[in-house]
């Protein structure tokens, strides 16, 4: 159990470390847009895992996302907040947004949760889109950068460039992730998966369905809260557009196509590919769609638990020193072999 | 009648026109084993629904160890003390036995849910207690040799004796048991009954829901009888062997 936690341990910061240097060399910003870009909606995807254990289908992401980047924006711009006590804030109202709904949303999780999610979705556009206050459909510009940090002694940290809000949003990851395999392996978890495979059996254990659902649904959309505050700053503009329903579909997307039932790696590679893909075939122009399209038709339809559980990925979690020692192997027994055969 | 450890009173549900349960009253003394069998279609199901929180009835009232749980959701009946079976084994198909009936521990935490977030170490430990008591669980059931075999993979027979682990789990005071040897061969069910006298030891007390009337009336201490919906008989299975009424709504009036 130990070992197994160990490894993946290993496995982040191995991953987080080669991350962070990406910036070094990636020196065009087009990449590091595509990088933060797809960090976020990783994370965003992660939320909707965590609610889906929990036996929910939340396909309105990009709402809390949004308030979150709302209320970050216009509380620094217009309550004079440091960008550093606006990100939490704005976390913690996408939260309480979600406690208010959770009491009309997760009484029924059926269609009506889904059909209600939409309906919400659209509603916030549109209450967006009209109100003054928000900015109207023209949304909100020169949304400024986090204040700089200053520690005595040391150098000042900014946020100027591309490779500095990569490295908060690493940061930002980091912790996301730390917190919610913490919880995953607490006893919350454990209630969430319960009610996620049977919610009925779940209720005859003592568990309190709603409350847990409650739980995931408030940290869930707290984190898309905080990350929405990220995003806003790092973005420079926010406009209602951005977060309309479909937003709330593709994460939905790239989640499933990932593997919903693996909590970090599948939404991760999901994202990778649906936002990477994209990109990538952008020389077919129209045909762009269509193509992405058949892809992930073809990826649900032959993976039903999504790219994740092609077994070739698991190893590098599974042992990751174990992995690069058996490649490193590997590689020098090729050179061997190209040598002249010595080992025979 | 506090000395009761269930009484239920007057309990009637409707669906539409139907009455699937007609004003139905009995108690449960602490334990023994408690019968409520009938024909198929009886309101046996429904009755245990009705007890468990997860339908509300339209009249009547729950006593549970002289505390009305009337109208109380599933959680709470089983925080009360009430653990149940279902009808079709229940149980989370893709986890280990040794994880199902760790679920099943959830209400035997005694820290905070933010102490088991921070994994303190006063919620480590219990953590730790918590399996070892899963542990000993599946080995009075006799299921330990099957601990980290997924609950999908096992045979019918041993999915129902999980699905009691997992009852047991919760710590009731009173078991229902839904149909639990439906579908059992003749040692298995030797095997369940068996296990049955070992929960009663545990000072548990066990009601059943069954229409396999033979091994009932060897089982039970006593038991009531529906039929449509209504209570037709209610005693030891001496007086109910010997019920016209009973009789007839087993054989048909021909």
């Amino acid at each position: 159990m130990m070992k197994k936690q160990h490894a993946k341990l290993i496995a982040l910061v191995m991953i987080v470390v080669a991350l962070a240097l990406v910036p070094v060399w990636v020196k065009n910003g087009y990449y590091m847009d595509l990088l933060i870009l797809i960090t976020i909606n990783s994370i965003l995807a992660m939320t909707f895992v965590m609610t889906y254990r929990a036996g929910m289908i939340n396909v309105a992401v990009q709402v809390f996302w949004g308030i979150g980047a709302y209320a970050s924006a216009l509380l620094v711009m217009k309550a004079g907040f440091s960008f550093w006590a606006a990100m939490p804030i704005a976390a913690i109202m996408a939260a309480v947004v979600s406690l208010a709904l959770s009491f009309l949303l997760l009484r029924n999780i059926g269609f009506q949760f889904i059909v209600l999610s939409m309906v919400i979705s659209m509603l916030f556009v549109v209450v967006l889109g009209n109100v003054e206050f928000f900015g109207r459909y023209a949304g909100i510009q020169s949304v400024p950068h986090p204040n700089p940090i200053r520690i005595p002694g040391l150098p000042v940290i900014e946020f100027n460039t591309k490779a500095q809000y990569f490295w908060l949003l690493l940061v930002l990851a980091v912790i996301v992730v730390l917190a919610f395999s913490a919880l995953y392996n607490s006893s919350i978890g454990r209630a969430w998966r319960a009610i996620g495979l049977n919610s009925d059996l779940a209720a005859t254990l003592g568990i309190n369905v709603f409350r847990y659902r409650t739980i995931a649904f408030c940290i869930a959309n707290g984190t898309c809260g905080l990350l929405g505050a990220y995003f806003a700053h790092y973005q420079w503009y926010i406009m209602p557009d951005t977060f309309e329903m479909f937003k709330g579909l593709y994460i939905s997307m790239y989640a499933v196509l990932g593997g919903v039932e693996s909590s970090f790696l599948g939404p991760i590679i999901g994202t990778v590919i649906m936002i990477a893909f994209p990109e990538g075939m952008r020389i077919a122009n129209e045909a762009e769609p269509i193509i992405t399209g058949i892809l992930i038709l073809f990826v649900v339809t032959l993976l039903p638990k999504g790219v994740v559980s092609i077994p070739y990925l698991r190893f590098f979690f599974a042992d990751p020193l174990g992995t690069i020692g058996r490649f490193a192997g590997w590689i020098r027994k090729l050179l061997v072999k190209s040598d002249g055969g010595k080992e025979a | 009648m506090s000395e009761k450890i269930l009484q239920v009173e007057g309990v009637t549900k409707r669906f539409g026109g139907l009455v699937a349960v007609d004003n139905v009253t009995f108690d449960v003394n602490p334990s023994e084993i408690f019968g409520i069998i009938g024909p198929n279609g009886a309101g046996k199901s429904t009755t245990l629904a009705l007890i468990s929180g997860f339908l509300s009835g339209d009249a009547g009232k729950v006593f549970f160890d002289g505390r009305d749980v009337t109208g109380f959701k599933p959680h709470q009946i089983a925080q009360a003390g009430i653990g149940r079976q279902f009808q079709v084994s229940r149980l989370f198909m893709e986890l280990s036995c040794i994880e199902n009936v760790f679920s099943g521990l959830h209400m035997g935490y005694k820290t905070s849910i933010l102490q088991r977030f921070l994994h303190v170490p006063a919620a480590n430990k219990e953590t730790q207690e918590l399996r070892r008591k899963a542990e000993d669980i599946l080995e009075f059931m006799g299921l330990s040799h099957l601990r980290d075999e997924p609950a999908k993979n096992l045979p019918h027979g041993y999915q129902r004796i999980l699905s009691m682990c997992i009852a047991l789990a919760t710590d009731p005071k009173l078991l229902m048991l839904d149909e639990p040897i439906t579908g059992m061969n003749e040692t298995e069910i030797e095997g369940v009954l068996e296990l049955f006298k070992q929960i009663l030891d545990r000072g548990v007390t066990i009601m059943i829901i069954e229409h396999n009337m033979d091994v009932m009336m060897s089982l039970c201490d006593r038991m009531i009888v529906l039929d449509f919906g209504k209570k037709i008989a209610e005693g030891t299975p001496k007086v109910i062997q010997s019920n016209d009424q009973v009789i007839e709504a087993y054989l048909g009036t021909e």
